[in-house]
């Protein structure tokens, strides 16, 4: 089995587009979440979403047939092509694979066609292709040349993580050398934002200040903000890596995946903590060796709770040890998006020593009575491994853990 | 050049990728010379009947010509004004 590592970053986040911008962001200890406008409806609500036109750049003629999670990804991909420093003739184009994950990706543009069709009989022959769900990951393959596996995985929340999972195998077990991998997601259309209200998963957002309407673990939360954004890495055999001289950013040291097998939306820990004694089992760490954890940390009523009871389970004594954040206060839940944009905060606390905050995080809920790095980042910190949860509706469960 | 072909032609370049040659679109003489793919075709043929609020999209053949494509919109855009 050969050794995987991180050798590119490739973001399109409401953070910003570079590790810089994110580690900035997690000092201030500020959410770029703020009030969100949508359609003709005055009712307030609140998400993480980016302001430029993220069409610039990208052909005219590409962007009538794709969906905003797809152009997201585009620009991540040619960020992660970049930083990894991978130019065209400069790679084995079969070597080179895409796993991205994306839980939502082509529903809103599925939306808009439905309402054409109701509203003006009309049916436009980009319908399929905007819906497509392998369209991230193809259109990123096409961008790029490169002809390794390429592959969507839609795991709802799980979806990114599931992503880095698969590239972190089909490398360590031979089948390619290269793969960019992580995830997208563009979920705030009207469609899909009030799907999730009807569901009443979405936080109420916070009158005097919308930054501060997402709450993990906090013992006045009230739900899920939506944000979008896509952040990419590339994942490489290490002996590729050395062998061409690459910068590396950390280690994939193993992936764990586990199933609820319980219910559609309520998380249980059983599955939770089978998922995190897998990516333990598969990186050959004990529970005292990780020195950081990024949570899933939606602040839903239950979910902050199951999962707190659920890290007890799996990490015992050492479980009030650890600094674990919920970066979700700060980016929002970029939904299938959203192992990958948290992985950042790995990366930055292996290589930086600092621990983003969980923002938001003035009264804690008793019952969440964990080190959740409440509101101010931690500087000058040394861990050799960190962890990342992404726990699915659906009851997929799915841990990544870096090290060094 | 006519506007309405400058219109038309302004439209199906939006569809075509990157590389095609601007000129390519004056110097085309049939619907199939146009430097795009049948799929983007067809996206620039839905704008250009969003757009003039008419309906040809089985009527325009590979084969038939631009003067040809054009006088057949001109009709449908004189019909429907009309």
């Amino acid at each position: 089995m050969r050794e995987v590592v991180i050798t590119g970053v490739g973001l399109e986040t409401p953070m910003g587009n570079t590790l810089e911008e994110v580690r900035a962001c997690y000092l201030r200890g500020e959410s770029v979440v703020s009030e969100f406008p949508m359609g003709t409806s005055d009712k307030p609500r609140a998400a993480s979403w980016i302001r430029r036109d993220v069409n610039q750049g990208l052909p005219t003629s590409l962007v009538k047939m794709i969906d905003r999670s797809v152009v997201l990804a585009l620009h991540a991909s040619d960020r992660v092509m970049a930083d990894a420093g991978l130019v065209p003739g400069g790679f084995d184009p079969f070597r080179v694979g895409v796993q991205v994950g994306c839980g939502v990706g082509g529903v809103e543009s599925m939306y808009t066609t439905h309402q054409a069709l109701a509203l003006k009989d009309h049916m436009g022959p980009f319908a399929i292709l905007k819906q497509l769900p392998n369209a991230p990951a193809s259109h990123i393959s096409i961008r790029h040349g490169l002809r390794g596996e390429t592959t969507i995985h839609t795991v709802a929340c799980s979806s990114a993580a599931s992503a880095l999972g698969g590239a972190f195998r089909m490398i360590r077990h031979g089948y390619l050398d290269q793969c960019i991998a992580g995830g997208t997601e563009a979920p705030l259309g009207e469609s899909l934002v009030r799907a999730w209200e009807a569901m009443r998963v979405l936080a109420r957002v916070d009158p005097e200040n919308p930054a501060a309407t997402c709450r993990p673990f906090s013992k006045n939360r009230t739900g899920v903000v939506l944000g979008e954004g896509a952040a990419l890495f590339m994942l490489e055999s290490e002996e590729h890596a050395r062998a061409r001289g690459a910068r590396i950013y950390a280690r994939i040291a193993g992936y764990g995946a586990a199933a609820d097998a319980a219910h559609i939306t309520l998380p249980d820990r059983t599955g939770q903590a089978a998922a995190m004694r897998a990516v333990l089992a598969d990186a050959k760490l004990a529970p005292s060796d990780i020195g950081y954890i990024n949570a899933h940390g939606t602040a839903t009523a239950q979910g902050d709770i199951i999962e707190t009871q659920s890290t007890r389970e799996v990490f015992g004594a050492d479980a009030g040890r650890i600094p674990i954040s919920s970066t979700k206060a700060i980016h929002g839940h970029l939904l299938g998006g959203s192992g990958s944009i948290e992985l950042l905060s790995l990366l930055i606390a292996l290589n930086d020593g600092v621990l983003a905050p969980t923002v938001n995080l003035d009264e804690p809920d008793p019952e969440c009575d964990l080190d959740y790095v409440p509101n101010q980042a931690r500087t000058g910190v040394h861990i050799a491994a960190a962890m990342n949860n992404s726990f699915a509706f659906g009851g997929s469960n799915s841990c990544l853990i870096l090290t060094r | 050049m006519s506007e309405l072909r400058v219109k038309l032609l302004e439209i199906i370049a939006s569809y075509a990728p990157p590389d095609a040659k601007p000129e390519a679109f004056a110097a085309a003489k049939t619907i199939k010379d146009l430097p795009l793919d049948s799929i983007a075709l067809l996206g620039a043929f839905d704008e250009i009947e969003e757009q003039y609020e008419i309906k040809f999209a089985g009527a325009a053949t590979p084969d038939m010509t631009i003067d040809e494509f054009e006088a057949m919109l001109a009709r449908l855009i004189a019909a429907k004004d009309a």
